[in-house]
C-alpha cells in the first residue's frame, strides 16, 4: 500500500463505510423518501406550495420568518456588545460570567420555554415586579414576546462564542495602527473591528436565524397563540394526521434553513460551522 | 553498515491527480555508500522524487525504482526499510525521545534488551543520552533533529533519506549540525540522500550533486564539477553568484573592454561568458583588463564584495579578499584568468 | 489601572445579559424547593418535589444516560474513521461528504425525525425501541464528534508523522494505533464531551422519535411541564441541570485546554 495508491484509496474507502452506511440509511434515504410523501397527497407536488398559497401556512410561514429575523438582529447586537466586552477586558469575575453566558448552550429549547414563564409568565418573576412598581401585571411568555425572548435566550450564547472567537483572533496590531493613525474609538470599530468580525457575524446571524426559524421546543412550552412553522408542522402530523402536508411543510423548512447557511458561507467564507 | 544498497531510478515521473507535473520522466542511478545531494529551487521535483523512493508516493505507470537488484515500486513504505528525516522532524509527540528512537526497532520486534542497548548506542551517536526520558516538546529544534536522525538510522535502513533536514534551524546550528550529518553518514558508510535547496549544504555534504529545475535533472556531477563546470546558466546562477560579461569573438579571441582571452575551441558558437566574483582579479592598469566604475561595495568580514559598473547594464560582482579603500566613483581595472571563464551556450 | 465609563457601561450592559440568563436558572432552583411557589419562599423549603420527580421520573435519567453514552461510543466508532478518511483526501467527494454529515445539523430536528419515522416506521419493534432514539442521536451528533477530530488531524502534521511512521515500517493498523489515535485523543475527547451533552439535551428529535415507554430527560421534562404542578417541573429542571451543567464545564475546560496547547 503504497500511501496515494489505489489499494489505499480501497482502504480509506472502508474506514468511510460505516459512517456513510448509518448516514445513508438513516438520513439520506430517509429525507428522500420524505420528499416523495411531501408530494403523496391529494395536490400532489402542489403541497410544496401551499405554504405560499394557503393562508394559514403562509402566516406561519411570515410570523416565523419576521420573528426569527428580529431575534438574530438583537442578539447580534447584544452578542457583539458583551463579547467584545468580555474579549477585551481581564477583571475578576470574568470567568464567571463567561461561564453564564454559556449554560444554556445545551438546554433544550422546552426548558428555555419553562425558563421564560418563570421570568415573565403569570407567576413569574417580571410579573410581580410589575404588579409591585405599577399595580398592572405584565405577562409577556405566552406571546411574540415571550417567544422572541426564548429565543434569545438560547441564541445569544451561541453568538457570543463565536464573536469572542473572532475578536480573539483579531490582529491587535490594526487596532493599534488606527490608533496611532489618529482614529477615535468608535471609528476603530466601525474601520477595524466591524470589518473584521463581519465574516463572523454573517455566519453565526446565519446558524441564529436558521435555528429560531427550526426552534420547536421553546414554542411547544410557550404553547403560544402565535404557531410558528414547527409548531404547525407538529400539529399538521400529530393532530390532523395530515402527513403528507406535515412531510411537505419539514421539508420545505430543511430547504429554507439549508439555503440560509449555504448563502452565509458563501458570503462569509467557510467559517460557517453549524452549532447545535 | 553493510545493509546500504544502490538505487536505480527508471524512467520515473509523477503527476498528481489534479494534473500539476512535479517530476519529468528521469533516469537516476545511486551508488551505494555514496551522499547524494538532490539540489533545486522548490517545486523542482527533488522533493517528489525523495520521496518515491521511500515509497511515500508512487510514480507514474512505466517507472521502476529498484534498491540493488529488488524491484520496489509496487512496495509500500513499511516493507522498502529506509530511514527517513523530515523537514518537520516528525517526531511523535504522544512518545519520548527513546520511544521515538526504538518505535521502528518496536515494529520490527527486535526483542526489549536488543533494542533498548539499539536506542542507546543511536542516542550516543548524536549525544543525546542524557535526554532520552525527555518528551518531544521539552527539546530544542537541533535536538529535535538529531533524533529523528537516531530514529532514522536506528533500524539500519538500506537507504538514508534525508528531506531539507537542517531548513528549519537558524543559521548558526544549520552549519555544525551539517557537520555532524557529514561525520555520520562517512562513518556509517551509508547509502544517503539528501534533498536542499541550499547550495551551500548541498557542497559540503555532497559526493555527486544532482540539480534539478523545473521537475528535470539539470546537471550531475561532483561539488567542484557543478561549480566550475555547470552545464548551463540555471545551474550557474543557483550555485554561487555569477557574472554574465558580453564581448565580441573574432578570430579565436574574446574581447570585452580591454581585455583579451583565448576563446575556448570546444566552446559553442554564440556562446555566453560567464566568471564567477572570487574569479576577477583586480588589476593596477587599464591594458588587458576591463574597467569600469565602482559603484557600492559591502564590507562581508572575510572578504569584500565590490559592484563595479563597466557599462553592460547590471553591474559586475566583484568578490575580494584585499584590504583597501575602495574609494566609490574610483576607476577599478578586473582581470580575468581564462582558466576561471566559463562559456555556456545562449 | 483606571477604567474609563465606557467600560463601564459595557460592564452594566453585560451583567444585565448575565442576569437574563441566570435568574430564570435562579427562579426554577428556588421553585424547586419551595414547598408552594405560589405562596413563595415563606411556605417553606422543602425536598419533596425531587423526590416526586425522582419517583416519577428516574427512569428517563437512566434512559438519557445510557443512549448518551451509545451515542459517544457510536459517533466515536464510526465517526473517527470518518474524520481520518476526510483529513487523507482533500477532493471533491470528501467535501461532498463533510458537507452531507452536517445536513441532520442545519435542517431542523422535526424534519429528521419525520424523515427517520416516514421510513423506518414499518418496523415496529425497532420503531418502539429507544435504539430509534440513538439512531436519531447519533445522525445529529455526528459532524459533532466528526468535526473536532478533524480540526485536530489537520492542525496537527499528522500526515508527516504517519509517513515518518511508515518509513520506519509500521503498517496502516499500527500507524492508526501507536500514532494516529494517540495524538488526536484531545479531538476526540472534545467530540465525545459535545456528542454527550448534546445528546443528553436533544428534544426536537427525541420528542417526535419516543414512545411513553422510552423518555428521555428532555422529553419527560416537557411531559412534567405540561402536566404537573409548577413546582413539579422546576425540581426536574434542577435534576436537568446538575446532569448538563457539570458536562458544560468539563467541556468549556477541555476546549480551553485545547486552544491552550495549539497556541503553545
Amino acid at each position: 500500500m503504497s500511501m496515494d495508491g489505489r489499494k489505499h484509496t480501497l482502504l480509506l474507502g472502508a474506514l468511510m463505510a460505516p459512517a456513510a452506511a448509518f448516514f445513508l440509511a438513516f438520513w439520506l434515504l430517509p429525507m428522500a423518501r420524505l420528499v416523495g410523501v411531501g408530494a403523496s397527497g391529494p395536490q400532489g407536488m402542489g403541497a410544496y406550495w401551499s405554504v405560499l398559497t394557503n393562508q394559514n401556512y403562509l402566516t406561519s410561514l411570515i410570523y416565523t420568518f419576521v420573528l426569527s429575523a428580529l431575534v438574530t438582529l438583537a442578539t447580534l447586537v447584544i452578542s457583539c456588545i458583551a463579547g467584545l466586552f468580555l474579549e477585551r477586558n481581564r477583571f475578576p469575575g470574568r470567568s464567571l460570567l463567561l461561564a453564564v453566558l454559556t449554560f444554556p448552550l445545551a438546554f433544550p429549547g422546552v426548558v428555555v420555554g419553562f425558563l421564560i414563564i418563570l421570568l415573565c409568565g403569570r407567576q413569574g418573576l417580571i410579573g410581580d415586579l410589575t404588579k409591585w412598581l405599577t399595580g398592572e401585571k405584565l405577562v409577556l411568555a405566552y406571546s411574540l414576546s415571550g417567544l422572541f425572548l426564548g429565543y434569545l435566550y438560547f441564541s445569544i450564547p451561541r453568538v457570543i462564542l463565536t464573536v469572542m472567537a473572532a475578536a480573539e483572533k483579531l490582529d491587535y496590531a490594526l487596532v493599534e495602527a488606527a490608533r496611532t493613525l489618529g482614529a477615535s474609538p468608535l471609528q476603530i470599530v466601525r474601520d477595524v473591528t466591524l470589518p473584521a468580525l463581519g465574516p463572523a457575524l454573517v455566519s453565526s446571524g446565519a446558524i441564529c436565524f436558521a435555528t429560531s426559524v427550526g426552534a420547536f421546543g421553546t414554542a411547544f412550552t410557550l404553547a403560544t397563540n402565535i404557531t410558528v412553522l414547527p409548531m404547525l408542522i407538529y400539529n399538521e402530523f400529530t393532530n390532523y394526521a395530515n402527513i403528507p402536508v406535515a412531510a411537505a411543510l419539514s421539508v420545505v423548512l430543511g430547504v429554507v434553513t439549508w439555503a440560509v447557511l449555504a448563502l452565509a458561507r458563501s458570503v462569509a467564507g467557510n467559517t460557517v460551522t453549524v452549532a447545535a | 553498515m553493510s545493509t546500504s544498497t544502490a538505487i536505480s531510478i527508471l524512467q520515473c515521473g509523477k503527476t498528481y491527480p489534479n494534473g500539476t507535473r512535479a517530476l519529468e520522466t528521469v533516469d537516476l542511478e545511486v551508488v551505494s555508500g555514496e551522499t547524494l545531494v538532490l539540489l533545486g529551487p522548490s517545486g523542482c521535483g527533488k522533493t517528489s522524487l525523495l520521496r518515491m523512493i521511500a515509497g511515500l508516493e508512487s510514480p507514474d505507470a512505466g517507472g521502476r525504482i529498484l534498491f540493488g537488484s529488488e524491484d520496489v515500486t509496487a512496495q509500500p513504505p513499511e516493507t522498502r526499510n529506509v530511514g527517513m528525516v523530515f523537514q518537520s522532524y516528525a517526531l511523535f509527540p504522544n512518545m519520548t525521545v527513546a520511544q521515538n528512537v526504538g518505535y521502528g526497532l518496536r515494529i520490527r520486534r527486535l526483542p526489549e534488551e536488543r533494542r533498548r542497548a539499539r536506542v542507546a548506542e543511536m542516542l550516543e551517536m548524536v549525544q543525546l543520552s542524557a535526554l532520552s526520558a525527555r518528551r518531544i516538546d521539552q527539546l530544542s529544534g537541533g535536538q529535535r533533529q538529531r533524533v529523528a536522525l537516531a530514529r532514522a538510522i536506528a533500524v539500519t535502513p538500506r537507504v538514508l533519506l534525508l528531506d531539507e533536514p537542517l531548513t528549519a534551524l537558524d543559521a548558526k546550528l544549520r552549519e555544525s549540525l551539517r557537520v555532524d550529518i557529514d561525520t555520520l553518514l562517512r562513518k556509517a558508510g551509508i547509502t544517503a540522500i539528501y534533498v536542499t535547496h541550499d547550495q551551500a549544504e548541498a557542497m559540503a555534504l555532497g559526493d555527486r550533486i544532482v540539480v534539478m529545475d523545473h521537475g528535470e535533472i539539470v546537471q550531475i556531477g561532483s561539488p567542484t564539477q557543478i561549480y566550475h563546470a555547470p552545464a548551463n546558466a540555471f545551474v550557474a546562477d543557483f550555485v554561487g553568484s555569477v557574472n554574465r560579461l558580453q564581448g565580441n569573438v573574432q578570430d579565436g579571441v574574446w574581447r570585452c573592454g580591454n581585455a583579451a582571452l583565448p576563446w575556448p575551441a570546444d566552446a559553442p558558437v554564440g556562446g555566453v561568458v560567464m566568471v564567477r566574483p572570487e574569479d576577477l582579479r583586480l588589476g593596477h592598469e587599464a591594458a588587458g583588463a576591463i574597467s569600469g566604475t565602482l559603484t557600492a561595495r559591502y564590507f562581508l568580514g572575510n572578504r569584500t564584495r565590490l559592484l563595479v559598473d563597466i557599462g553592460q547594464g547590471a553591474p559586475v560582482l566583484v568578490d575580494t579578499s584585499e584590504r583597501g579603500e575602495f574609494a566609490l566613483a574610483s576607476q577599478v581595472h578586473l582581470r580575468i584568468d581564462p582558466a576561471t571563464m566559463i562559456v555556456l551556450p545562449a | 489601572m483606571k477604567r474609563s465609563p465606557l467600560f463601564y457601561a459595557q460592564l452594566g450592559f453585560t451583567l444585565l445579559v448575565c442576569a437574563f440568563m441566570v435568574v430564570p436558572m435562579v427562579l426554577s432552583v428556588m421553585a424547586g424547593v419551595t414547598t408552594n411557589y405560589f405562596v413563595g419562599i415563606k411556605s417553606g423549603l422543602t425536598l419533596k418535589w425531587i423526590v416526586q420527580v425522582w419517583d416519577l421520573y428516574e427512569k428517563t435519567i437512566y434512559l438519557s444516560v445510557g443512549i448518551a453514552l451509545a451515542c459517544v461510543a457510536i459517533t466515536a466508532l464510526i465517526g473517527v474513521p470518518a474524520a481520518y478518511v476526510l483529513a487523507q483526501r482533500q477532493g471533491r467527494i470528501a467535501r461532498l461528504i463533510e458537507e452531507l454529515i452536517v445536513l441532520p445539523v442545519a435542517v431542523p430536528g422535526l424534519a429528521t425525525a419525520l424523515a427517520l419515522i416516514q421510513f423506518w416506521g414499518p418496523y415496529p419493534e425497532f420503531r418502539t425501541s429507544w435504539v430509534f432514539i440513538l439512531v436519531g442521536h447519533v445522525i445529529f451528533t455526528l459532524p459533532f464528534m466528526v468535526r473536532p477530530v478533524l480540526a485536530v488531524m489537520l492542525t496537527g502534521n499528522l500526515r508527516s508523522l504517519e509517513e515518518a511512521a511508515a518509513t520506519l515500517g509500521a503498517g496502516f493498523a499500527q500507524r492508526f494505533f501507536s500514532v494516529v489515535l494517540p495524538n488526536v485523543r484531545g479531538g476526540v475527547l472534545a467530540g465525545a464531551l459535545m456528542v454527550l451533552t448534546l445528546s443528553v439535551g436533544e428534544f426536537n428529535i427525541t420528542w417526535m422519535l419516543h414512545t411513553p415507554l422510552t423518555m428521555t430527560v428532555p422529553v419527560g421534562l416537557a411531559d412534567s411541564y405540561a402536566s404537573m404542578r409548577l413546582e413539579t417541573g422546576s425540581a426536574y429542571t434542577i435534576i436537568f441541570f446538575l446532569i448538563i451543567i457539570p458536562l458544560l464545564l468539563a467541556l468549556q475546560y477541555w476546549n480551553n485546554l485545547l486552544r491552550r496547547n495549539d497556541q503553545a
